[in-house]
């Protein structure tokens, strides 16, 4: 399996007015990279409306944007750091607001073969030590290795 | 022995029922229970509910539904865990005893 996450796919200190706004863009940079089909951008629009995905941990507030697999041409999650935090509902209660300071854009292709993926980003985004180190780097490429370090570490003591 | 059908749903029912359904079964099996996991968009559950003994799920599932249910939300944000781990097996035992 090659590294989850890409330089490519990370944005840092990025500044959005609004979730659509976010959207829009994160939908067209994915696009043209190939990723995603043309309106991935309009159904993570959508579907936020219906089924929000802010999350709050003890750690931290963050949104994990993702809609259905036939928007999705290739497996990929976008890591994004927002200037200013996006206001966002809670997934388990939407009148609880979250103000996300980052969001893990999910490319779900085949979700049984991302299980692993999706529990230890999940277990990341619990672990206050580790996502600390994401507001503070400032290079892509140290964020990117950081993440894959993460997620490597934990996903071979599973196999 | 029995297999209980176990129904989980989320938004879109691809990532973060993915999730909770890996949890549900290692802690279902851990605890001696067989299971069937099957994942769906909360959508979807009002019209199959009937067919399952219990439905764990990240959303609010329609209060037309009457199949017992558990909100697992924090198999997501990683607070109390194992409060939810707690319910669910409550919910398998009073199955189990009924």
């Amino acid at each position: 399996m090659g590294e989850i996450f890409r330089s490519d796919l990370v944005w840092l200190d990025d500044e959005f007015d609004s979730k659509e706004e976010f959207y829009e863009t994160i939908g067209d940079r994915l696009y043209n990279k190939g990723l995603v089909e043309k309106d991935f951008g309009q159904a993570l629009i959508k579907r936020e409306e219906v089924y929000p995905t802010g999350l709050k941990t003890e750690a931290y507030e963050v949104a994990i944007p993702h809609t259905d697999v036939k928007y999705v041409k290739e497996a990929s999650i976008s890591f994004v750091r927002f200037k200013k935090p996006i206001s966002y509902s809670h997934m388990g209660d939407p009148e609880v607001k979250v103000n996300a300071k980052f969001a893990f854009v999910l490319g779900v292709k085949v979700p049984h073969q991302q299980v692993e993926v999706l529990s230890t980003l999940v277990a990341l985004i619990s672990d206050e030590k580790e996502m600390s180190k994401f507001e503070k780097i400032d290079s892509t490429e140290e964020i990117s290795k950081e993440l894959n370090r993460f997620f490597d570490e934990r996903i071979d003591l599973r196999v | 022995m029995k297999t209980y059908r176990i129904l989980v749903a989320c938004g879109s029912g691809i990532a973060t029922s993915t999730v909770i359904a890996t949890r549900v079964k290692e802690v279902c099996e851990a605890n001696g229970y067989k299971v069937n996991v099957q994942q769906v968009k909360v959508t979807e559950v009002e019209g199959i509910a009937n067919d399952f003994d219990l439905i764990v799920a990240s959303t609010r599932v329609p209060e037309t539904v009457k199949t017992p249910y558990v909100f697992a939300i924090n198999y997501l944000t990683g607070i109390n865990k194992e409060g939810v781990d707690a319910e669910v097996l409550a919910e398998l035992k009073k199955l189990k005893e009924s």
